[in-house]
């Protein structure tokens, strides 16, 4: 018998906002028009998570649930048991923080081109190349939107 | 406070026992880039726990959960050794995920996914656990290769993982937006079993199942999906039509030897799986379509084996037509769209080899030598030949199964094992 049991608890939308918030600053803070320095690992990963999510945004694709091997088979006649709903609220909250962003930082872009300009600016600032003004403002308003809108 | 101090300090137990990683023999690619990506891991964690008030419960509890996790991926790089599975199947199979498990990331467009193996338990241990795309502290995503230890040298059997990848290929969010599009439609068409939840729960609480299909008195058309996935259903249903894809028959065989083992009724199923007599009835169907079972040329013992495989699938197939769940029309449309996504990131699609190149294999294999793409020619000029691993794992299976001459199932696994390695060398040449 372990230590402690509990119930799985999801946290997405919690740790996108952190991320958001982390990457919103960082981007508010950077030098223009110098190279970044390395970035720490809580910013790499922030980016990084935003990125992802920003891809399953833009293809409406969330799925991701663990399933168990191939050959896992065991019964479930019983339905208290059974916990493998998938929680897809954080995605609905996700979704709607995001469409919230697109809306309000390029109100006349179309949604697929508002997302690939984001990704872009992430990019270009993950890899410590010139961010212009125009765009960091732009990639920190969609992010402290997003956050605003959690 | 305390739980803050305590999970900092766990922070430095992690990072301890990541050093330790470096020194393990994992394989021609090392355990360099794991120890980076889980260093970034620890460093966000460890950050994040910095900044963290110490009276925030709730962010304490994330921080405590996903350093759990961290350590657990940690401890499972630190025990795994190469030589505890096939390492030559992993190196040709990491070919595949390496050319379609791909992914773009803040930094890069199109990059694979790394790739962990670990060897764990028995017959039923096969997974591919690829990590989650929501929100965590990581950067670029594992995908963990799980084979079961009791079967390190099975790489017949190990052709299975043809279903896994199809979960790690669905998990790339391009990918599934295109399966979405091109292959969900059909395995869910209109008026199909797998038309939506009330009609697969229909079908299965139809007066025309099979007396020997129990379902349990707590169940009911109107509660089964209260406790059963029907995402996670039709996910499996196009896992199978993947591994069929990538593997040919020798993923068929496989399925069929490992689900029969384990359910040798086949009328089981599970929250997130279908009826195995589904499943097994779908592929071979599947096949009989693409034409893999189509009669061969050459010698009477290869013609006669390559029956003798077909009976085999054949023996697992259930007649009563309430176990086929596809119309052949859908099933063949969904492997067209299949073929068209695996066939653009080569080598993932499987081709079926010629009759003779088959045939060349097999005989190697009657003789009780590692079946591969070398010979002498008549003038004794040696010929190296390209030959994909998946026609010697098919070649073996042929062999396995024959009625005349069978080599016995071990034996057959290790020949082709070893041929696995050999062919590696033969096709620098080739």
């Amino acid at each position: 018998m372990s230590l402690i049991s509990y119930g799985y608890q999801e946290n997405s939308d919690s740790i996108a906002k952190d991320y958001a918030s982390i990457v919103a600053e960082k981007v508010s803070t950077a030098d223009s028009g110098s190279t970044a320095p390395t970035l720490p690992d809580s910013v790499r990963v922030s980016i990084e998570n935003l990125y992802r999510l920003l891809e399953m945004f833009k293809y409406e694709s969330y799925s991701d649930e663990q399933r168990g091997g191939v050959l896992m088979l065991q019964r479930s006649d019983d339905a208290e048991h059974f916990d493998g709903n998938e929680d897809r609220d954080w995605q609905v909250r996700i979704t709607t923080a995001f469409q919230s962003s697109v809306e309000t930082v390029f109100p006349s872009v179309e949604r697929k081109a508002a997302i690939g300009q984001v990704q872009n600016s992430l990019r270009t600032f993950a890899k410590g190349e010139l961010l212009v003004d125009a765009r960091k403002i732009e990639l920190r308003d969609f992010f402290v939107t997003f956050r605003d809108s959690m | 406070m305390i739980a803050k101090d305590f999970l900092l300090g766990e922070c430095e137990n992690i990072r301890s026992l990541l050093d330790s990683t470096l020194r393990f023999d994992y394989g021609p690619d090392g355990s360099a880039k794991f120890y980076s990506e889980c260093s970034t891991r620890l460093g966000a964690l460890e950050a994040g726990l910095r900044n963290c008030p110490p009276t925030d419960n709730a962010r304490l509890r994330i921080y405590a959960v996903h350093l759990n996790a961290l350590s657990t991926l940690v401890c499972r790089i630190e025990r795994s050794s190469i030589s505890e599975y096939s390492w030559p199947f992993v190196e040709e199979f990491k070919k595949i995920s390496n050319a379609i498990c791909r992914e773009d990331t803040s930094v890069e467009s199109d990059v694979p996914l790394l790739v962990f193996v670990l060897a764990d338990g028995g017959l039923d241990a096969y997974a591919i656990a690829s990590e989650a795309n929501r929100p965590a502290y990581i950067v670029n995503r594992l995908l963990t290769i799980v084979f079961p230890k009791t079967l390190k040298s099975f790489v017949l059997l190990h052709t299975i993982l043809g279903h896994e990848l199809g979960h790690a290929i669905f998990s790339c969010i391009h990918h599934q937006a295109e399966i979405k599009k091109s292959v969900f439609p059909h395995i869910c068409h209109a008026g199909g079993q797998f038309e939506n939840q009330g009609a697969t729960a229909q079908h299965l609480f139809s007066a025309s199942r099979p007396a020997d299909v129990s379902i349990g008195p707590h169940l009911s058309e109107a509660n089964f999906w209260n406790s059963h996935s029907w995402n996670a259903w039709i996910e499996e249903v196009l896992c199978d039509l993947i591994g069929l894809a990538t593997f040919g028959p020798a993923f068929v065989a496989a399925e069929v030897a490992l689900l029969t083992s384990l359910d040798p009724s086949r009328n089981g199923w599970g929250p997130w799986h279908p009826l195995v007599a589904w499943r097994i009835n779908l592929l071979r169907r599947a096949c009989a379509l693409l034409g893999y079972d189509a009669p061969v040329t050459g010698s009477a013992a290869f013609v006669q084996a390559n029956a003798d495989f077909w009976r085999f699938i054949d023996s697992a197939v259930k007649a009563d037509p309430w176990f086929n769940v596809l119309e052949d029309q859908q099933i063949l449309v969904a492997m067209n769209a299949l073929h068209g996504l695996l066939g653009a990131h080569p080598p993932a699609a499987y081709a079926s080899p010629s009759s003779a190149e088959l045939e060349s294999l097999f005989a190697q294999l009657q003789k009780q030598v590692p079946p591969v793409g070398f010979q002498l020619s008549a003038s004794g000029v040696a010929q190296c030949i390209e030959v994909d691993f998946r026609a010697i794992l098919f070649a073996g299976w042929l062999a396995a199964k024959a009625s005349v001459d069978p080599i016995p199932f071990p034996l057959t696994n290790k020949l082709c094992q070893q041929a696995l390695i050999q062919q590696r060398a033969i096709s620098i040449y080739s």
